[in-house]
């Protein structure tokens, strides 16, 4: 069973609460976002889940399994795996095969399985001829491919984006993108962001401000709510704004999302 | 790029070779290079030159990075210099001892230190860190046994070697970044220039606790929870090429003791 | 100032940027590209702080030998270059060796610190007090202190919370003004539509340089109204009207 459950789950790492009275339900598979602004406790969350950060106020459980049980956390990392932002500080070893093979090692499998799964997850992310390269020296989109088979390598059933893509320009991020989205079919992919256009194909967008969720619906009923996104220092998307735009000058054009929908939507 | 520290892939013999023997092979060398204090370092040097040859890494960019602290070296050669206690002195004054012994011991102990800096940036220039962890603990397992932790240490040895060029780069910005804003004086007064390096610590060490933190969740979160239960390498594997590299090392030793015991 | 590189060419490790001749002038310059494609590196070339392998950077027409203090560097994150005990004094830092008396120093240093908007209780305090924003501020007054002629800005707006967005927006809006040139770099195109001139560049060389309108094909308002057969608009609001005006035209 794919899920992730929190339950009135409340952080702080001083004097104030960066996560006040969080809870939601995430089923997968599928594809859900997490959207807030900067500050809004988004990346804090993702810690919690998954156990990297102390649990004392509220419940997580991933996978039925509770984040709060130290004999379950091994379980609970090996199947979840997190891509976070920067790359350069991701890396432990300086050879890329050595690098991806650092997660299955770490699950104590026999050194042909831990083979096998490299050779498998840099398939994944087309970098098998990247094999012996420095990952450092790799591009920008092809350090987030890296990073990713690293973490595919431990055969997560859950996997995490911390705003992993927000570095790269719009080609590597559609090549990225179109490794990571077909594995929303068997996986629970959950996307931490700011920008408000990559959920617009989710299944679920959850909104945080400042600590709290104050939506959590399907894009529709949540990402042409301008008023809410913008209480949340979010920008809507582009359809969106354009849509208000519209609207202000006497044009309704209903409630698109993409530009394929704008588009549709003028000249009709 | 070519600081210690930094990876430089390759295919050559000494890239090739078995992680727990490349360990035992340096040591071999390191120790030569120990021994061949004195006129002896002509041997050492010419043993670098080789090996850096037979491994394809560049050596000039090395010895261009060590030109970089020469202040470092002189330091320690006027400390040898000026404060060893010598009965044949040019003049002696208080603490400060100037004399040839001085001269000569500073000599050595520039030289034996700038070799050593040569050997162990080839030596992380041809293996990762990991593949050096998995040779000290291959080689230093037996002591295991009598309560050191043998897996932890190479762990530490391998993050610290890995840390170096990350450091390095982050200084690097850092002291960019104060330049621009003129908090370093230009010019030669090098006294001044560094006095006012000083502060500059805190900023990077800031920048090394940020990326250790960075990095630690990374890797626990990649399900690392300590050296125990990880797969571990095949044990140690000999065959033609750790051979020749042990014999050479073997050699190297036993030239050096000789050479000592000679001059 | 109008900073000028000729033919200047660069190597840093293994990445090269082969000999190029640019010049930018006053008003709001912004240069794109993909990770990689050698953005910081042409930015550093500018900054004087750095020695070209070829070539020469001029200011005004005379050529700079070393660092020039009228070129001001703001790198990403400047709030992890703050180094000294007092927020006071990290900021009035980049105002040493300019032969200024200490009351001028202070003042200037205070009026900083307000546009910053740092409150006047923390000025002597440890940087380190500050919130993220309030750093990046602080960081941002402190390198712009000794009012430079240009000003060269290294994704400045990466990860930064909404008050130090429009404090960074009308800091530049104040630069243009008083006539300095400042450089951009930057992934995203928000703040291209406005800027006086786009280059965007790709494995160590400049592919297209011009004025928003002649450059941005890609972003969201470009891509619409190019689909829509308005012929190319990057101004947002622009396009709204013209569409508008279409629909309206339509009924």
């Amino acid at each position: 069973m794919l899920s992730i459950t929190a339950d009135d789950v409340s952080f702080s790492y001083g004097m104030e609460d960066v996560l006040s009275h969080v809870s939601f339900s995430i089923i997968g598979p599928g594809k859900t976002v997490i959207l807030g602004a900067n500050g809004s406790g988004k990346s804090t969350l993702m810690k919690l889940i998954d156990g990297l950060y102390p649990l004392r106020r509220g419940r997580i459980e991933v996978n039925g399994l509770s984040v709060s049980d130290s004999n379950a956390i091994p379980a609970i990392r090996a199947s979840v795996g997190i891509v976070f932002q920067d790359p350069d500080s991701q890396f432990v070893s300086p050879v890329l095969e050595e690098d991806t093979a650092f997660g299955p090692e770490n699950l104590g499998l026999d050194r042909e399985e831990v083979e096998r799964r490299v050779s498998r997850s840099l398939e994944l992310t087309g970098l098998s001829a990247f094999r012996l390269r420095v990952p450092q020296t790799l591009s920008g989109g092809e350090k987030e491919r890296a990073q990713l088979s690293g973490v595919l390598a431990l055969s997560p059933e859950v996997l995490i984006f911390d705003e992993a893509f927000s570095m790269l320009d719009s080609i590597s991020r559609r090549e990225v993108m179109g490794i990571v989205n077909p594995m929303r079919k068997d996986h629970l992919l959950v996307f931490i962001t700011h920008d408000a256009e990559e959920a617009v194909d989710a299944d679920t967008v959850i909104i945080m401000d400042k600590g709290r969720i104050i939506a959590s619906e399907n894009p529709r009923d949540t990402l042409s709510r301008s008023d809410l996104l913008r209480s949340a220092s979010i920008r809507p998307p582009f359809a969106v704004r354009m849509r208000d735009a519209l609207k202000k000058r006497g044009i309704d054009v209903g409630s698109p999302l993409t530009m394929e929908e704008l588009e549709a939507a003028l000249w009709n | 790029m070519n600081l210690l520290g930094a990876y430089n892939p390759g295919s050559s013999l000494l890239h090739r070779l078995d992680a727990g023997v490349r360990v035992i092979v340096f040591s071999l060398f390191a120790a030569s290079i120990l021994l061949l204090d004195g006129y002896g370092f002509i041997i050492s040097l010419a043993m670098l030159l080789l090996l850096y040859r037979a491994s394809g890494v560049p050596i000039l960019p090395q010895l261009r990075s060590i030109g970089r602290f020469r202040a470092f070296f002189i330091t320690v050669f006027l400390m040898n210099a000026f404060f060893q206690p010598s009965s044949d002195s040019f003049f002696s004054w208080w603490i400060i001892t100037f004399s040839w012994r001085g001269i000569a011991m500073g000599l050595r102990m520039v030289i034996s230190v700038i070799l050593m800096v040569v050997l162990s940036s080839l030596l992380t220039a041809v293996a990762t860190p990991v593949s050096i962890a998995d040779g000290l603990r291959t080689v230093l397992h037996p002591l295991s046994f009598i309560g050191i932790p043998v897996d932890q240490a190479a762990m530490i040895v391998s993050a610290a070697i890995s840390f170096i060029p990350v450091l390095a780069s982050e200084s690097e910005s850092i002291l960019l970044a104060c330049r621009s804003r003129g908090a370093v004086p230009e010019g030669k007064n090098s006294i001044a220039r560094a006095r006012s390096l000083v502060p500059l610590v805190l900023p990077v060490f800031l920048a090394a606790f940020r990326r250790a933190d960075e990095l630690s969740l990374a890797m626990e979160a990649r399900g690392y929870r300590g050296e125990k239960g990880r797969t571990r390498r095949k044990g140690m594997h000999v065959g033609k090429a750790e051979i020749i590299m042990l014999l050479s090392g073997g050699l190297m030793l036993s030239l050096s003791i000789i050479v000592k015991g000679v001059l | 100032m109008e900073l000028r590189l000729e033919n200047a060419s660069i190597q840093r490790g293994s990445f090269r940027i082969p000999p190029v001749s640019l010049s930018i002038d006053p008003g709001l310059s912004i240069l794109m590209g993909r990770s990689g494609s050698g953005k910081t590196t042409l930015l550093m070339m500018l900054s004087s702080l750095i020695p070209l392998c070829e070539g020469r950077l001029l200011a005004d027409g005379k050529e700079l030998q070393g660092h020039s203090r009228r070129i001001a560097v703001i790198f990403q994150h400047p709030e992890r270059q703050l180094f000294a005990s007092t927020v006071f004094s990290d900021v009035s830092s980049g105002l040493s060796g300019l032969g200024l008396d200490r009351d001028e120093i202070r003042k200037r240093t205070e009026a900083a610190l307000v546009q910053a908007g740092i409150d006047r209780r923390k000025w002597t305090c440890s940087p380190f007090s500050l919130s993220g924003g309030e750093r990046r501020r602080a960081a941002i007054a402190g390198a712009l202190i000794a009012e430079p002629d240009a000003v060269l800005m290294d994704e400045p707006d990466v990860g930064l919370d909404d008050a130090s967005r429009s404090f960074l927006s009308g800091l530049v809006a104040s630069l243009r003004d008083r006539g300095c040139a400042v450089l951009m770099t930057t992934h995203g195109c928000d703040d291209a539509e406005d800027a006086d001139r786009v280059m965007i560049m790709e494995k160590g060389r400049i592919v297209q340089d011009g004025t928003p309108d002649e450059v941005l094909s890609f972003t969201d308002e470009a891509v619409l109204s190019t689909r829509l057969g308005l012929g190319r608009i990057v101004r947002f609001e622009e396009l709204a009207d013209r569409i508008a005006e279409r629909m309206r035209g339509m009924e």
